[in-house]
């Protein structure tokens, strides 16, 4: 059987946020900062439940 | 010339793009055409002729080390680097994303250079997502579950491609394995991308035992080797005799050559539903609530959808009998729709007498029909509301221009977007319409003040625009 990633995915997730947090706030985006919202959002879109439609009004 | 396009999604959404890069090579025959799809489903790419390289992008190996136990964010993104990096260096003059997600959209903005062309969902220098073409800007809007659009997702994807579909670009890979049996057979795909979606097995052994009362054909069982274990469910319900239970045994071309020869495949929302459009096979689609069949149904002619709200009120006895009906070519008696055409956008579109005011209010807001007239009073009133908020809206959005440190017009502006947000949620019918203002104004992006006020000034006129083609008798209204 396929082995559940899911707490590992929202520890990931979790950790990824505290990093991203500031990175969110700085305009315009640096590459590495983007980076880091992109694997953000590949981690998210693993996670069963997580809405992955994009959030235009929502500054990243 | 070199383009790039990406599909980030699963093994349907790559097939149904097949279609789509056939026309862009038919547009671009000197280009360089490369496609980008996730590792896990790029076996979904062999036999496709139209592209000249496949880039398999590796989520699982970029993801490993975050998911390790000292989470190493620093690892994960060293292997996200490297994979940019060859991409970056293609230097691609298009790049073109038809999967409608938040990363496929950091990763266009990322791969792409200054000078490069880009359709599809991609990101501003700030973050914020930039839908840079009608057609993503319609699907942000008004494509999902649950909402009345109609148009398929391949003719948005096509649109979104810049490029015009035609009957001979859904066709079969260069490696199908044609298969030699002496009796004819339906095919029935016993599950689906996801459990929600997929028709129980005790119903499918009632679908199998009714059909073979009618059918003096074979009866062949697909599926993944994850379904086996249901398969197994059903045979043991129905018994084997002319069941052919194939699931978990074949590869892809095999598949191919199996719904090349079946008379019929029956199945739920999945890839190889997919796969039956390229090999025109006609489909019976059950399709249920969690699915919106009109974005991702068959594009066979011929195939005809069954609906129900759960898979568990779908009658087994229904299944079996529009199965019959559409062997033997006689009308479909409790389908929802039928499939005409694979192509010419609205002509292809199903048939279905439903009406439907929320989709010829989507037709009228990006297509050019007429707007439909209001059935109730309370969306009279909501328009008139929708249209004196608008009002107050610009006129604070010309004071902007006058003051622009003055706070008071960015707060009214913040609340007439709630206000839009509002109605919709009051009055669903308008939903389209709150959708389209709201989505129009993300379109705008930052920039220079003078710059964002005049674009935002741009759309809030043109949604009056749409709000006065409404005809309402004020004399009914109470203001």
């Amino acid at each position: 059987m396929k082995k559940d990633l899911t707490p590992h995915l929202k520890r990931a997730l979790l950790k990824l946020d505290q990093w991203t947090a500031q990175i969110r706030k700085t305009s315009p985006l640096s590459a590495d900062g983007e980076k880091a919202l992109l694997l953000r959002e590949l981690v998210k879109e693993q996670l069963p439940d997580e809405d992955t439609r994009p959030a235009a009004r929502q500054v990243r | 010339m070199k383009i790039l396009v990406l599909q980030l999604a699963r093994f349907g959404d790559i097939y149904a793009t097949w279609p789509v890069l056939r026309a862009l090579k038919r547009k671009y025959p000197k280009a360089k055409l490369h496609f980008l799809v996730r590792r896990h489903f790029a076996e979904a790419c062999q036999g496709l002729d139209a592209v000249d390289r496949v880039w398999a992008f590796d989520t699982e190996a970029i993801l490993a080390p975050v998911l390790e136990e000292s989470v190493s964010i620093e690892e994960s993104l060293k292997k996200l680097t490297g994979y940019l990096e060859i991409l970056q260096n293609e230097k691609y003059d298009q790049v073109i994303n038809l999967s409608f997600s938040p990363a496929s959209s950091y990763l266009t903005h990322m791969i792409s250079g200054p000078e490069t062309e880009i359709h599809g969902y991609t990101r501003f220098d700030d973050g914020t997502l930039r839908l840079p073409d009608e057609y993503s800007s319609f699907f942000y809007a008004q494509v999902g579950i649950g909402r009345p659009n109609r148009v398929h997702v391949v003719d948005l994807m096509a649109g979104v491609a810049g490029c015009e579909l035609q009957p001979g670009d859904w066709s079969l890979p260069n490696n199908v394995v044609e298969i030699d049996t002496p009796r004819p057979f339906i095919v029935i795909h016993i599950g689906a991308s996801q459990e929600r979606k997929s028709y129980p097995a005790r119903m499918w052994a009632k679908v199998i035992e009714r059909t073979r009362e009618w059918w003096d054909g074979d009866i062949v069982l697909v599926g993944s080797a994850s379904e086996v274990e249901k398969s197994n469910a059903i045979t043991a319900e129905c018994g084997l005799t002319r069941v052919i239970p194939l699931v978990g045994q074949t590869r892809l071309p095999q598949l191919f050559g199996i719904l090349l020869r079946a008379r019929v495949f029956i199945g739920c929302d999945s890839g190889p539903l997919h796969m039956a459009s390229l090999t025109k096979t006609p489909v019976l689609n059950l399709s249920f609530a969690s699915v919106n069949f009109w974005e991702t149904g068959p594009k066979s002619a011929g195939s005809r959808i069954l609906w129900a709200q759960s898979p568990v009120i779908l009658e087994p006895e229904w299944v079996s009998e529009e199965a019959q009906r559409m062997i033997e070519r006689q009308p479909g008696r409790n389908t929802r729709a039928e499939v005409v055409s694979p192509v010419d956008f609205f002509a292809s579109l199903f048939l279905d007498d439903h009406e439907d005011f929320e989709w010829d209010l989507i037709k009228a807001l990006y297509f050019g029909f007429d707007m439909p007239p209001l059935r109730t009073h309370v969306a009279q009133n909501a328009i008139l509301r929708l249209s004196e908020i608008n009002n107050l809206a610009i006129e604070q959005i010309k004071r902007i221009a006058i003051d622009p440190k003055g706070q008071t017009p960015y707060e009214i502006l913040n609340r007439a977007d709630e206000m839009f947000h509002t109605v919709s949620q009051l009055v669903p019918d308008l939903a389209p319409l709150a959708r389209w203002v709201l989505t129009e104004k993300a379109r705008v992006g930052p920039g220079p003040l003078g710059e964002v006020a005049a674009g935002t000034l741009a759309v809030h006129e043109a949604f009056q625009s749409q709000l006065n083609k409404f005809q309402i008798d004020s004399k009914e209204i109470q203001l």
